[in-house]
């Protein structure tokens, strides 16, 4: 007979979360870093790491949270907390927040030497490989070594990657695209998809349910990264052209080399330029997006690239911009769980964002005020459900808040 | 085109930013730093080994399950106690040693 019973089971001993995809769940290219036995190894270790602090030590924050930390801060100031940044002072003098966080930022690091150093073993055969790759492909690379990164770029480079984006350290650099794919499963444990491209999936499920028949001739796609997204999007309409916009020139030598690698993207020109201030002399553009770029800027540059979108936006065209869910009436608790990166992942304008108001954003950057929504998007990946609204791990789960603008067919003022 | 760097020390640079300290302590900090390092290599030396038993078996080099089965005679038992009490002391050579000095 069993000692508990089934009414008896708690949160604690219910059916565990399934375990991490490994890592050879993604998909391989020839643009791709080789990984080793034991590289492949270490990724699924610190996916298996990040796993057991989400399910494992998370309740144990939580319960902690709300047995401890809440009735002392009550004590103290004689009322509940009145925000999450007065929460977190007293949760940061609680040792089970403490042993979370030091875990979690020391898988955070671990993600980035285990991928750097994969990545510089080989780092002369990925140089050659990309370039080759490109010849002939049809896929196009602009890059303007002129050009200076943006400062939330180089300040604070997003999840600790040394480096970030913009950082050549040889001559036709690919490091920081080849280290952030490779080493992005260990972060996701996988929910990003084989090809890491959920949130371009997610949109393009979002368009084809809501614009079943619309076909955008010309896409614009601001802060592409490695292109995973883009090839998405331009497999999904094979007709339009892609132009693809990032800060980065080794992010844009790897997206290139990986669209020619994996094939379907020849109509993508990948373009460096700082999509604050986009200067492209051609025609606009039926729709113009941001997958999950905003949290890595600041609050000025949002506003420009909200601009941006506005300015390059042809009449009758659609402005998509797909980020976390903002945290709204969500428990302080969570608000601090889902402050961590911004804190200490350096996640520069991750914390701020949530509490920003982007569809004022949107009419401050000229959108009419009834041309402006917010709606949600989210894609299933291989046998996982679609993320749930609301039951989202940090926005990585795959349930994604959007913010939409439309730009008339005629102009109604 | 070669990259006669140190890539070591070149993988293992730190992010531009603030270094956060959870605890009141700062090498409270680094000593749990390392520990989640050795757990992480801890668990790629016990997958190398499973997936050297499963390369050996798909080799018929070592059939499924002998290595589970195997137990230890005399000798060897003799053998790998030792390693452990040298393991042992290697590990906590530094808390010996501080414990010796405050004799």
């Amino acid at each position: 007979m069993s000692a508990v019973r089934k009414d008896q089971a708690t949160s604690a001993t219910a059916a565990p979360a399934p375990l991490p995809r490994p890592w050879q769940s993604i998909q391989p290219h020839a643009a791709m870093p080789e990984l080793s036995h034991d590289e492949r190894v270490r990724f699924n270790v610190v996916a298996a790491m990040n796993h057991f602090l989400a399910q494992r030590l998370l309740p144990r924050v939580r319960e902690a949270a709300a047995r401890d930390v809440e009735p002392a801060l009550e004590a103290r100031l004689g009322r509940p907390a009145a925000d999450r940044h007065e929460y977190r002072r007293e949760l940061e003098k609680n040792l089970t927040w403490r042993l979370w966080s030091r875990l979690r930022r020391s898988t955070m690091e671990l993600r980035q030497q285990a991928g750097r150093l994969t990545v510089l073993r080989q780092l002369p055969e990925l140089v050659s490989t990309s370039r080759d790759l490109l010849k002939d492909s049809g896929v196009s690379l602009t890059l303007d070594p002129a050009m200076t990164p943006p400062r939330y770029l180089t300040s604070l480079p997003s999840h600790l990657m040394p480096g970030g984006y913009v950082t050549d350290l040889v001559d036709g650099d690919v490091t920081a695209g080849a280290s952030y794919e490779i080493g992005l499963y260990a972060t996701l444990g996988g929910q990003s998809g084989p090809a890491s491209d959920r949130a371009g999936r997610a949109t393009v499920a979002w368009l084809r349910e809501h614009r079943p028949d619309w076909r955008p001739r010309r896409i614009l796609d601001l802060g592409c990264g490695i292109g995973a997204n883009t090839l998405v999007l331009a497999q999904a309409f094979p007709d339009a052209e892609v132009v693809a916009v990032d800060a980065g020139a080794p992010m844009l030598r790897y997206a290139a080399a990986r669209t020619a690698a994996l094939g379907g993207g020849e109509h993508i020109r990948f373009v460096q330029a700082d999509a604050e201030r986009l200067a492209l002399d051609e025609a606009p553009f039926d729709l113009v997006l941001s997958l999950m770029v905003l949290h890595e800027t600041s609050r000025p540059a949002l506003q420009h690239i909200f601009a941006t979108s506005f300015q390059q936006l042809a009449p009758g065209g659609l402005a998509f911009h797909l980020e976390q869910p903002p945290y709204r009436d969500k428990p302080l608790i969570e608000q601090c769980l889902r402050d961590w990166d911004g804190r200490y992942n350096n996640e520069s304008f991750w914390s701020s964002l949530h509490d920003t108001d982007l569809v004022a954003c949107m009419r401050e950057a000229g959108f009419a005020a009834q041309h402006v929504h917010e709606t949600t998007a989210n894609a299933a990946i291989g046998d996982a459900a679609p993320g749930v609204q609301g039951q989202e791990d940090y926005g990585r789960g795959g349930a994604w808040y959007v913010v939409v603008g439309e730009k008339p067919a005629v102009q109604t003022n | 085109m070669s990259l006669e760097r140190d890539l070591l020390a070149m993988a293992t640079e730190p992010a531009a930013g603030p270094r956060p300290q959870f605890f009141d302590d700062p090498a409270m900090d680094r000593v749990w730093d390392v520990l989640a390092a050795l757990t992480a290599e801890l668990a790629v030396t016990r997958t190398r080994l499973n997936s050297l038993e499963r390369v050996l078996a798909e080799h018929d080099c070592l059939p499924a399950g002998v290595v589970d089965g195997w137990v230890a005679d005399d000798e060897a038992a003799r053998d790998q106690a030792q390693a452990h009490q040298e393991m042992l002391m290697r590990v906590f050579r530094g808390l010996l040693q501080d414990a010796a000095a405050k004799q």
